[in-house]
């Protein structure tokens, strides 16, 4: 049996067999107007490099770590890089006995660009925000450093685990896992993860985007736009401190000894001409753009009544353009926005929101 | 049933809209407005526009707005309806010269001879300001650039492809705008239009000796404005040349104050004071 090997297949790859290892297997349900179904994605590897695939069809069997030789499969470019395509015509047969070590190839992304569909990457970026702390496993004490990775175009959560990593410092982290959690995507790495301490380089204090270049999770980024439509629920409401449910009752339906607090929602759509996003803000970024106080949300003698607080948030977020910097996140409804900071455009600002990159100042 | 996504509106500018001769017909079983496909290919339900109520007549159940922008103007009909009760008192509100924002829906009437004419019935009128005006520009100026280049792009192919257009960094809309620009308006002037739109979006200058131009503008124009009819531009233009200035400058010089929201254009080349 002639067998291919993943650094000869391209897009004319026809009746081949190949034998690969399957590195990451990641299950996604589909729903359209034709019915509902799953599919599976990840990476596949063999001695000569990765490659992302999509199994529209594969055994209930199969499971991450497997070695599987594969038959009648297809080769295409999608998102600029080969991916192997598995049908109800490709052969999955197990090989239980087999052993594989996996040449890894890591592709470069910039944080703004990663996505699940290419699970182990290579990103370079500044270390902020390091929490270090300590874990069991078989009964032995572990290292993990939780952190903050960021380069020019955004931001993102790592975990390292059993590797030190310095603050403020620049790095190259090769073999880095993507993953997701709530929406939001993070980055792991462990000891098999290959660190280089390298040049620091410029990262904006904002990352400014357009709506329709928001397609992911990314965080730390700044839109602009007019808030377009506002949620009639949000406002001044009440919250339980223990499971930070609102309610309208005096008490938590499920803590009833809990103490409440009042604390500040709004939910909105912002558009900016090329797209619109549905945006969520609480407490920190409202009583900034409001002016209002901790003391102000007494619960037991508030400063602004429900109304009160509607009005302004309406004076504060409807007229104008405003700037916001949060995080993006996606969800069974698409890609949604956290709002972590709103502030007022300013006029010297407005040239950038028409610039082209290539552009001098117009 | 799937949920339906919210149809975004679209940021153009009034000349776009006025050139806009293409209406999507629409679906058998479909009820609502049909899209609108203007020379850039942009597809429009909704609107969101920015600019300088220039005219205002109120009826008992409908006001009529005009509403300028840096290249021209939009014609906006607010009806009396159950639904938004407070949007005509709303419009009825506004002053002349009043800054505003609204959103809403794009209304297509063709005449038996063929002429289509297009009116925006509002779901949201906003008080703005110099700042809501300029960015909005900014904003449309942005749109308007990168779907002229998609444009562009795509002409340059041998035959029209959306993959290699997206491929490009353009998005999938932009990429669509530039097909059923080829589609529908292939002989459409893109390039006047970008020349109208980067020179109504150009940013004022700090210099001392533009500041003192301007002034003298808006004096004169002022001082030698019919109530009614506004300034003329060749009187404008007369002046500024015994200023010392071109004409191409004082060109320059008015699309500024008009980006600016000082002047407004009250009918061709008549100008008026904000």
């Amino acid at each position: 049996m002639m067998v291919v090997k993943i650094d000869k297949l391209d897009e004319n790859t026809k009746n081949e067999t190949i034998v690969v290892k399957i590195l990451s297997l990641t299950e996604k349900e589909t729903k359209s107007e034709k019915g509902e179904g799953v599919y599976h994605y990840g990476l596949i590897g063999d001695e000569t490099g990765t490659m992302p695939y999509t199994a529209w069809a594969l055994p209930a069997t199969i499971r991450q770590g497997d070695v599987v030789e594969l038959r009648n499969f297809s080769v295409k470019k999608y998102n600029d890089s080969l991916r192997l395509y598995l049908d109800t015509r490709t052969d999955v047969i197990l090989r239980p006995e087999d052993k594989m070590d996996v040449k890894r190839v890591y592709k470069e992304y910039k944080i703004k660009n990663l996505t699940l569909k290419d699970q182990y990457v290579t990103v370079s970026g500044k270390i902020t925000d390091v929490i270090e702390k300590k874990y069991e496993k078989d009964g032995q004490q572990k290292d993990v450093s939780y952190c903050s990775l960021e380069d020019d175009t955004g931001s993102i959560r790592l975990s390292l685990f059993e590797v030190k990593i310095k603050p403020d410092k620049f790095y190259k982290l090769e073999g880095l896992r993507v993953s997701e959690f709530k929406g939001r995507l993070r980055l792991s790495g462990g000891d098999r993860t290959k660190i280089l301490e390298i040049k620091a380089f410029e990262i904006p204090e904002r990352k400014i985007f357009s709506i329709f270049e928001v397609t992911g999770p990314v965080d730390s980024i700044t839109l602009t736009g007019f808030v377009v439509y506002l949620g009639e629920k949000g406002g001044l409401v009440r919250r339980c401190s223990e499971c930070r449910k609102s309610t309208d009752d005096i008490k938590c339906p499920d803590h009833p000894d809990a103490e409440m607090f009042l604390d500040l929602y709004a939910y909105f759509t912002l558009e900016d001409g090329t797209g619109d996003i549905p945006c969520t803000a609480g407490r920190t970024p409202l009583m900034d753009i409001l002016n209002i106080k901790d003391e102000d949300l007494n619960l037991t003698k508030p400063k602004y009544s429900k109304n009160d607080i509607i009005t302004k948030i309406e004076e504060a977020l409807m007229p104008g353009p405003l700037v916001f910097t949060g995080d993006a996140s996606s969800g069974s409804n698409g890609i949604s926005f956290r709002v972590r900071k709103i502030q007022k455009i300013s006029e010297p600002e407005l040239r950038l929101y028409s610039q082209l990159p290539g552009d001098e100042i117009l | 049933m799937m949920a339906r996504k919210r149809e975004s509106s679209k940021w153009v500018f009034s000349k776009e809209l006025k050139d806009t001769t293409f209406v999507e017909e629409m679906p058998e079983n479909e009820r609502g407005k049909p899209f609108v496909v203007t020379p850039l290919g942009t597809r429009i339900k909704r609107i969101l526009i920015a600019g300088i109520v220039t005219a205002k007549n109120s009826e008992e159940n409908l006001t009529k707005l005009t509403v300028a922008d840096n290249l021209g103007s939009f014609y906006v009909s607010v009806f009396k309806n159950e639904y938004q009760p407070g949007l005509k008192e709303e419009a009825d509100s506004l002053e002349i010269n009043a800054k505003v924002v609204i959103m809403g829906r794009v209304n297509s009437f063709k005449t038996e001879e063929g002429v289509l004419y297009l009116n925006i019935n509002p779901e949201k009128i906003m008080h703005g300001d110099s700042l809501s005006l300029a960015y909005w520009a900014a904003r449309a100026t942005f749109v308007v650039r990168r779907k002229i280049l998609a444009i562009q792009e795509m002409k340059k192919l041998e035959s029209p492809d959306k993959q290699k257009i997206t491929a490009m960094g353009y998005s999938v809309e932009e990429a669509e705008c530039a097909l059923r620009h080829i589609d529908h308006y292939k002989t459409y002037n893109v390039t006047e239009m970008l020349a109208a739109v980067m020179s109504s979006s150009k940013m004022p200058s700090d210099s001392q000796e533009e500041s003192g131009n301007k002034e003298k503008v808006m004096i004169f124009i002022k001082t030698h404005s019919d109530p009614q009819k506004g300034c003329r531009y060749e009187d404008i233009i007369a002046y500024m040349k015994d200023n010392g200035m071109e004409q191409a400058d004082t060109d320059e010089l008015l699309n500024q104050l008009g980006a600016d929201g000082d002047i407004y254009e009250v009918s061709l080349k008549r100008y008026k004071a904000v």
